[in-house]
């Protein structure tokens, strides 16, 4: 006796649809699963033997073979075992199917007890499956909460082996799921506000031109002026996400599991720090079963990497890439994948060892030796992607206390700008294939970053006096754009072309 | 009534004696037309009694002559050509005062191009026409950083160092004038052609000879003394030991004019000139940076003007950094009162002006 049962499988981002074939055969007992299936799959086996006597079924004394199409491919993951439990109730006659099950699919992992338990990635297999033209999905009830972004799919949450059965012999239908609009219900995460940071109006500043052209910025600046104070900031002065972006992370988030039934869709911009000692692996991605990296898990948010220069170099020189192209490729010998990367990298880190050099009031320790070695730890073309660097400063007390302050920039403050600047960018970049003026070609600065005359006057002469690289024209240009949309000018002024030189000068710090 | 610069154009083709002569002539008569209005005997009797006419028999034949005819069709291709005139005895003309001093100054220049550029000294740019690429780097960097303190580049258009000079300038939209051996309206040489057609759209050509003239070998020393006589200093970039270069340097040296030589590879031959220039007291220009300062551009007259120059919020920052060096913005954002984005544009822009320096984030004037 034979049954076919849908299910999907998963490779990255890439989903495809895959069969649970089951064939109950006369001879020797035994419980077969072929299709180069993994480990978790092979132990499917004990897990669905048990599931399914647990809930007072029969397992059949007879050659059992299990095959997962398409064979050639590789498969990992638990979900396997609710397909599999199906159709071998089906191929062994104690389930009839009240109708064709060949727009069905059915995810989940089972436990010895026969209830269904939630997987991970069921976001990206749902879209998969959606786009192959399956219509009904079943899937574990504690999974639910991200399937319910997703519109014209019918979904049918299951808690166990049982549920799943009578659904489908018609006994007792699961009631289809309702839709969630994106984000709704979610609390807005606790993000700190800038107003408590004291002085640093000019990084506020910078942070606020970084945030509304999603632009990676440095903050270099002794120890105890508050880098990481601003970094865990910035995602507060961000836009909302729209449901396409919230889409996009939340599939992310769901492979990586990542998603708890308290935060089942990613509604705020993610904000990832990960500490000096992770690996280039964790950084872009990888592992033997393709998992998203810091990176990935960046997407659409902020990366936050405190004192850049303890970083390994190799690990950070592998951000190159992905930051210039939004997406990171992962190649194994056997497979290769690719996820979305489009983050903007905040990073933190001292002038020096001891931190104090440049100081007007602190005496260095270190040598020369010392600052070249610590310096050199970042390479040029990583700084030269990070299009906004900013000095920090002591924070001096006297004056800078007391009532003679104003009060200074707070989030709100900053980020109705931001909101501001991005909603002209997405305006202006409807049909141009990107969102944010960090993305843009050298093509589309062409045609977008039109200096006025004495513009482009001051940036030829700063060419020369800054001894600028010609690398850098276009990352002023971007960033000059991003300024000039803040002030909500349809050309380049001078200051903006100024501005944007003040965010711009490596040399300075790394001579 | 407009100045008539016939008596001029016809005294200026008497090239048998020098300017200097003819200059004394007129002086004996009052004007160029009064000397042709003179009458034989009395112009006679001048030739034979000073010196500086004595033995210039075909000089006073010529003049004797009083033929316009050749002076007419010279001023008539001047018309057609767009060029202005420029005579040494034309009241309240636009004859440069520093070009009056020299000995043997041109009766009458044909212009054509922007006029201003040599109203003041500019700075001349010489060298030797088979020049090494460092020779043709050098006059264009040269070239360049003139035109960037704002000073005219003079020059012959000659091949080799004399284009890249005026090429530098040009390129960085400076202010460049081309002293010509030929008539105005022969490009000489044709490989210039192009920089020909650019010097009279964006700068200014100028020469003393007939339209026409092909330029004969004894003009173009002549016409060196033209472009030292505009320049207040002479760059002589490279040259042989007997060069036209030298000869440049020689008369610019005898019109008070510094020389400034470019110091070259001592094995090569081109390079001869211009170190012999050095060893006999020329100025070495020993690194380009020091370009601005032998040109009179010193750093504290530069700053000094640039801190006249500066805005009102711009000078307020300035003196804000000059009061607590190594202050940073957020010092300066509280004390100025601006907003933080001012602050930083103006701070860049300080910076760019080279009046202030910065550490990291703190501020200090240069």
């Amino acid at each position: 006796m034979f049954s076919s049962v849908i299910t999907a499988s998963i490779l990255g981002l890439d989903v495809e649809c895959s069969r649970a074939e089951v064939n109950v055969a006369s001879g020797l007992p035994k419980f077969l699963i072929v299709g180069l299936a993994d480990q978790a799959v092979k132990e499917a086996s004990d897990r669905i033997r048990a599931a399914v006597v647990n809930c007072g079924f029969e397992f059949p004394d007879r050659r059992v073979t299990v095959n997962l199409t398409p064979a050639g491919r590789s498969k990992n993951g638990s979900h396997y075992d609710l397909p599999i439990a199906i159709g071998l109730l089906l191929a062994c006659g104690q389930l009839t199917a009240c109708r064709s099950l060949e727009d069905t699919a059915f995810i989940g992992e089972l436990s010895l007890d026969g209830s269904v338990n939630p997987v991970d990635g069921i976001l990206p297999m749902i879209i998969g499956l959606q786009k192959l033209g399956i219509e009904r999905v079943m899937l574990p009830q504690g999974n639910i909460g991200e399937a319910r972004l997703l519109r014209g799919v019918e979904l049918y949450p299951v808690s166990s082996l049982a549920q799943a059965a009578g659904h489908v012999n018609g006994d007792s239908p699961v009631r289809p799921a309702a839709h969630a609009a994106g984000g709704a219900g979610a609390a807005r995460a606790q993000v700190p506000d800038f107003s408590e940071i004291l002085g640093q109006e000019s990084v506020k500043r910078a942070a606020q031109v970084a945030a509304a052209g999603m632009h990676g910025m440095l903050m270099i600046g002794p120890p105890g002026v508050g880098k990481s104070m601003v970094g865990k900031r910035i995602p507060g002065i961000l836009p909302p996400m729209t449901y396409k972006e919230q889409m996009d992370v939340t599939q992310i988030y769901s492979i990586a599991g990542e998603l708890s039934p308290e935060r089942p869709v990613i509604s705020e911009r993610p904000y990832r720090a990960p500490h000096h000692s992770m690996s280039a692996a964790a950084l872009i991605g990888g592992g033997r079963v393709p998992h998203p990296g810091e990176i990935s898990l960046a997407h659409c948010g902020v990366l936050f990497l405190d004192e850049l220069p303890e970083f390994s170099s190799h690990t950070i020189d592998m951000l190159r890439t992905p930051m210039e192209e939004g997406r990171v490729m992962i190649n194994r010998a056997e497979w290769r994948c690719s996820f979305p990367s489009q983050f903007m990298l905040v990073a933190a880190m001292n002038p020096c060892r001891c931190g104090y050099y440049g100081d007007p009031v602190r005496k260095c320790t270190c040598t020369e030796t010392d600052r070249q070695r610590y310096i050199g730890r970042i390479s040029g073309p990583l700084l030269d992607r990070i299009d906004i660097h900013i000095a920090m400063e002591r924070v001096v007390y006297g004056d800078m206390s007391g009532s003679a302050r104003k009060p200074g920039l707070s989030t709100a403050d900053l980020r109705e700008a931001v909101i501001y600047a991005s909603e002209i960018q997405a305006q202006r970049y409807k049909n141009c294939g990107i969102d944010r003026n960090s993305q843009l070609t050298p093509a589309l600065i062409k045609r977008f970053c039109v200096l006025e005359p004495d513009a482009s006057d001051i940036i030829r002469g700063a060419f020369e006096s800054l001894s600028l690289s010609a690398r850098s024209y276009h990352r002023i240009l971007k960033v000059a754009r991003t300024v000039a949309d803040i002030g909500g000018s349809e050309r380049i002024r001078s200051a903006d072309i100024l501005e944007a030189l003040s965010y711009r000068c490596p040399e300075r710090f790394f001579k | 009534m407009s100045y008539e610069y016939i008596y001029d154009a016809w005294l200026a083709r008497m090239v048998t004696i020098p300017c200097d002569a003819r200059h004394y002539l007129v002086s004996l008569y009052g004007s160029p037309k009064a000397v042709y209005e003179a009458p034989e005997a009395d112009l006679k009797q001048s030739f034979a009694q000073h010196r500086v006419f004595s033995r210039r028999s075909q000089t006073l034949a010529e003049i004797l002559k009083k033929d316009l005819s050749a002076a007419e069709r010279n001023l008539n291709e001047a018309a057609r050509f767009g060029a202005k005139l420029i005579s040494y005895y034309e009241p309240e003309g636009d004859y440069p005062e520093h070009l009056r001093m020299i000995a043997d100054a041109p009766l009458l220049l044909f212009c054509k191009g922007d006029i201003d550029i040599i109203k003041k000294p500019g700075i001349s740019i010489v060298g030797t026409r088979r020049c090494s690429p460092y020779g043709r780097w050098i006059a264009g960097e040269c070239g360049k950083t003139a035109a960037k303190l704002g000073l005219a580049v003079i020059s012959g258009m000659a091949e080799g160092i004399d284009a890249a000079a005026h090429k530098g300038c040009l390129n960085v939209d400076g202010k460049t004038a081309a002293v010509f051996g030929t008539g105005l309206d022969v490009c000489f040489p044709v490989s210039n052609t192009t920089l020909y057609g650019e010097i009279i759209e964006n700068g200014l050509i100028i020469s003393e000879y007939d339209f026409g003239s092909g330029g004969l070998a004894q003009f173009f020393p002549l016409r060196n003394r033209i472009i030292s006589g505009l320049s207040s200093k002479m760059i002589v970039v490279e040259g042989g030991l007997k060069s036209g270069s030298l000869i440049s340097a020689g008369l610019a040296a005898e019109q008070d004019r510094e020389v400034i030589a470019v110091p070259g590879n001592i094995n090569q031959p081109g390079s001869r000139g211009v170190n012999q220039l050095i060893a006999d007291g020329a100025t070495p220009l020993t690194s380009l940076d020091d370009l601005p300062r032998l040109l009179g551009f010193s750093e504290s007259r530069r700053k000094a003007e640039t801190v006249k120059a500066l805005s009102s919020d711009e000078s307020k920052l300035y003196r804000l950094i000059n009061e607590a060096p190594g202050c940073g913005p957020d010092y300066l954002q509280l004390h100025s009162g601006l907003e933080i984005s001012v602050v930083s544009t103006l701070l860049i822009s300080l910076e760019l002006k080279k009046l202030i320096r910065r550490s990291g984030a703190c501020c200090y004037a240069e």
